[in-house]
């Protein structure tokens, strides 16, 4: 099977191919696919697959974010863990956000990345996700859950809102995520299975046998009320009874 | 034993997945499924669990009219939305290996706008 990938900008060309090749090997390797063909002069990927049933189709499903991460300035070291189970790509545009011109593109980089990259290692850590920010783009790696915050404050920071409260709600949601990932998803209950008897019952031996007991007894001792001759026979006195009544 | 081919269809944002099989010319239906039908709180729809329970269900069926070789078309909202799927969508894929279908080829098919129009939101953002 032949995959078109995304095409790479030519500054990124070289760190996709790496010396002699090396980085592209890796790739392949990565994936586990046939060959990458890379067009150094235009920057053309085509991806090469093996027989199907013979490659992880997941990894085909990943490598064209891979590719992207690499074109979009990522590191291929940190790019090739994308293709790793349970890791997300997330691409936010910031021409969305402030329009084309340079300078205020570099006014909103600088935003995210803060002093001496600040901002950018707390979004990192506190999401566990992998930011790099190249021109107009950002590239977020993380799990599932991280990644979504992480998107959230880069595009609130490219909005315009403060650092503080970006970071704040950040913090304030590693809390709850911490608890999330401790607390149990879902459960199913087996069918043909007996349910286990309630903890009361268990205290008691033989109190379900008594409690069956009372209620079959209780069901014997029903009239139906449409029988007539049912209805005369409870309402007839044992010889030992009888009814005295008196006005008050 | 005789094995068909099958398209199936993933549509998956962060908030929902939705597949249909359909046979090679697309215009049958074979099966649907999507994330509210296999997992009872609404704000599990788009995870992963929804993808692979969907995905199974969908394979037992497939499997029933004899499909046993898929070519996937995946997607996301696109347009002026999310252009990248949500994390179902890979667990769907992974639960049909899993099921032992063949995945022959894997593509996307997520609508890219090449200018068009605004996105929801407004000047200001979406405002919570």
């Amino acid at each position: 099977m032949e995959q078109n990938l995304p095409r790479v900008p030519k500054d990124r060309i070289a760190p996709l191919i790496g010396a002699q090749g090396a980085t592209r090997k890796k790739l392949q390797q990565a994936a586990g696919c046939k060959h990458i063909d890379i067009d150094s002069e235009t920057g053309d990927v085509l991806a090469i697959w093996p027989e199907p049933g013979t490659y992880d189709p997941i990894k085909a499903l990943k490598l064209p974010n891979v590719i992207k991460a690499i074109g979009r300035g990522m590191a291929p070291k940190k790019a090739i863990s994308l293709l790793d189970d349970g890791q997300y790509f997330e691409l936010v545009d910031l021409r969305d956000y402030v329009g084309k011109r340079g300078k205020q593109l570099s006014r909103v980089r600088a935003r995210i990345i803060g002093t001496k990259g600040k901002i950018r290692e707390k979004i990192e850590s506190l999401t566990d996700c992998e930011l790099t920010i190249y021109k107009s783009t950002v590239v977020i790696i993380g799990q599932e859950d991280g990644i979504a915050l992480a998107a959230y404050a880069v595009q609130r920071l490219a909005g315009g809102a403060e650092h503080g409260s970006v970071l704040h709600q950040l913090e304030k949601n590693r809390k709850s995520m911490r608890m999330e990932a401790k607390a149990l998803d879902y459960y199913e209950v087996k069918e043909g299975l007996d349910l286990q008897p309630s903890a009361f019952a268990g205290l008691v031996p033989d109190l379900d046998k008594v409690r069956d007991r009372r209620d079959r007894r209780l069901k014997a001792a029903q009239v139906d009320p449409k029988d007539v001759e049912a209805v005369d026979a409870m309402m007839e006195l044992a010889e030992d009874e009888s009814i005295s009544w008196s006005e008050e | 034993m005789m094995t068909h081919k099958a398209i199936v269809n993933i549509f998956s944002s962060y908030n929902n997945i939705v597949m249909t099989a359909t046979d090679l010319t697309g215009a049958e239906t074979i099966s649907t499924c999507s994330g509210g039908q296999v997992v009872k709180a609404s704000k599990d729809t788009g995870s992963q669990f929804a993808g692979t329970r969907a995905a199974e269900r969908m394979a037992d069926e497939l499997k029933e009219r004899e499909f046993t070789q898929l070519i996937i078309k995946y997607r996301a909202p696109g347009g002026n939305k999310a252009n990248n799927t949500g994390p179902s969508a890979q667990a769907a894929i992974r639960a049909f290996t899993r099921a032992g279908m063949t995945i022959t080829r894997i593509e996307d098919v997520t609508p890219i706008a090449h200018d068009g129009t605004k996105s929801k939101g407004g000047r200001r953002g979406r405002r919570v």
